[in-house]
This record gives structure tokens, C-alpha cells and sequence, in this order.
């Protein structure tokens, strides 16, 4: 049968209610939407990325660090905690700095007041209440920690 | 947004007022020292706080702001411990409330908020708070 057989003949082997179904169904499907509406943009959307990529970062640079102290392992925790409650439990970043051990922490210590400034300015400029709340609180966890012997 | 920018300052003055009323208390009961050194430091965040909001309802034309209560509930304060724990508990207090401001605002009133919320989360370090996963939050 050819690609462009009319409507007639493919329905003449129908009873006539098969007839009117198939007549209603294609009709349904003239009028039904070709697709599933794409949900409304989340204008925060590239904010929250953008705010788990970097605390991915920050993990990944503690992880080489993980067996030097409570503390590493304290801001590993919450890393990953914050990353769990944005919704990207498994995000990833680059890795972490080499060198001595103290000279790692120093770096650590930058990298996470660096990550703690970002966060409230991301908390700034988000569209919504909410997640500027939590920016904020993620921030100041991590203002906590530096501030708390870490630098 | 629900409540009014007004509103959502007038409840952080009225809030800075308390703190800076209980806190005036917790001093005049600590020895000098580190204890009390927190506390001022305290102190001192607070009144700014306080005086900031005001400037600030002021600008937007609020004509009664809320003043300080003629007193307020004052925790057991019999040891240096118990001035510290309710310290924490007013500065627990504090983050909640700047949390809820920076919910409840955008630019500058936010950006105030943000930097709140984070000078008072080290300070509940200095009254032997755990640094916490979202201060201000749980």
C-alpha cells in the first residue's frame, strides 16, 4: 500500500462504529497538544548550578585532604550536605591543591571564604525568598567553619 | 511575598531591641573576660543593628517604629554558663530572624541580611555553639 493511501480506503474494511472511533481518535489527535508543555524556566535554575559546582569544587579539592583532621572531614560533611539539599548529591569537581599539609590548609582556607562570599552573593540575586535563605545559611556554615579555627 | 518590607523590618527592630536589652543584662552580670568581651562584642552588633533598622524604616517614611518593650523575659542568669547558654539562645534567635530577612527582601536590605546572618552565626561560636550545617535554619 502506498505511503499516501486516502482515509476512505484504509477505513472501507471498518464497521461503521470502527468507522466514527477511528474518525473521533484522529480528530482527538488533531486537537490534543503534540507534546507535553515544557515546564516553566526556574529563573534560579543556573544560580543553584552554578552555587553546586562550586561547593563540588570545594569538596573535591578537601577529598585528597580527608585523612588530616576532624576538620577536613567536618567540611567535607557539610559540603556534601549542602550539595544533598540543593538537589545535586552527586555533583563533582576539579581536584584539590597539592603540597604540604599546612600549606594545603591555607589554601583550604582561602578556597572556602572565597565559597562562602560567592554563596552570599548568590543568595543576593536569587529570584526566590527561599533559596536566597538557604544561600545564606550555606554561607554562613561556611563562615562558621573558617571562622572556627580553620584558617 | 506575603508581609510588607516595613513589616519584615519593623519585626528585626523589635528583635534588636530585645537583644540589645538582654544583652545589656547578661554584662552587668559577667566578670570581666573573655565571657564578657563576647558578650559586648554582642552587644555592640546589636545597638548597630538596631540603630541600622530604624535609618532604615525612617527613609521608607514608617513614622512609628516599634520601640523597646519596658522590659523583657530574662532567662536564670545565676552562672557564667547559664549567661553563656542564653547568649547562644539570643543569638540562635537573631540568625533565625535575619534568615527570615533575607527570605523576605531583595537588594540592599538582602545584602544586610546575608552579612548578619553570618556575623552572628561565629558569634554563637564564642558562646559554645557547634558550627551548624544551615545556621539560622536548623
Amino acid at each position: 500500500m502506498a505511503a499516501t493511501t486516502p482515509l476512505a480506503i484504509v477505513l472501507s474494511a471498518c464497521s461503521g462504529s470502527e468507522v466514527h472511533d477511528r474518525l473521533d481518535s484522529g480528530v482527538d489527535r488533531l486537537r490534543a497538544p503534540r507534546s507535553t508543555p515544557p515546564a516553566p524556566a526556574n529563573p534560579d535554575q543556573k544560580l543553584v548550578d552554578q552555587a553546586a559546582s562550586a561547593i563540588a569544587s570545594m569538596r573535591a579539592m578537601l577529598l585528597p585532604h580527608r585523612s588530616e583532621g576532624t576538620v577536613v572531614t567536618d567540611l567535607i560533611n557539610l559540603h556534601t550536605a549542602h550539595l544533598r539539599v540543593l538537589g545535586k548529591p552527586h555533583a563533582t569537581g576539579a581536584g584539590g591543591p597539592g603540597g604540604s599539609a599546612g600549606a594545603a590548609k591555607a589554601q583550604i582556607a582561602a578556597r572556602e571564604q572565597s565559597l562562602a562570599t560567592l554563596l552570599a552573593t548568590k543568595a543576593g540575586v536569587a529570584q526566590d525568598g527561599d533559596l536566597a535563605r538557604l544561600l545564606a545559611s550555606m554561607s554562613a556554615a561556611v563562615t562558621q567553619r573558617v571562622a572556627g579555627g580553620l584558617a | 511575598m506575603s508581609t510588607s518590607l516595613p513589616s519584615q523590618l519593623q519585626t528585626a527592630l523589635a528583635s534588636e531591641h530585645a537583644a540589645v536589652y538582654l544583652l545589656a543584662a547578661f554584662i552587668s552580670r559577667t566578670s570581666p573576660g573573655r565571657l564578657a568581651d563576647a558578650l559586648s562584642e554582642s552587644y555592640d552588633f546589636h545597638r548597630a543593628a538596631r540603630d541600622l533598622l530604624a535609618e532604615r524604616l525612617a527613609a521608607l517614611g514608617d513614622t512609628a517604629p516599634p520601640g523597646a518593650a519596658p522590659a523583657y523575659d530574662m532567662p536564670a542568669l545565676s552562672t557564667s554558663t547559664a549567661v553563656s547558654r542564653a547568649a547562644l539562645a539570643l543569638e540562635q534567635r537573631a540568625a533565625a530572624g535575619y534568615a527570615d530577612l533575607v527570605a523576605g527582601t531583595t537588594g540592599a536590605d538582602r545584602t544586610q541580611a546575608i552579612a548578619w546572618l553570618s556575623a552572628t552565626a561565629v558569634r554563637q561560636l564564642h558562646f559554645g555553639a557547634a558550627p551548624a550545617d544551615l545556621p539560622g535554619i536548623s
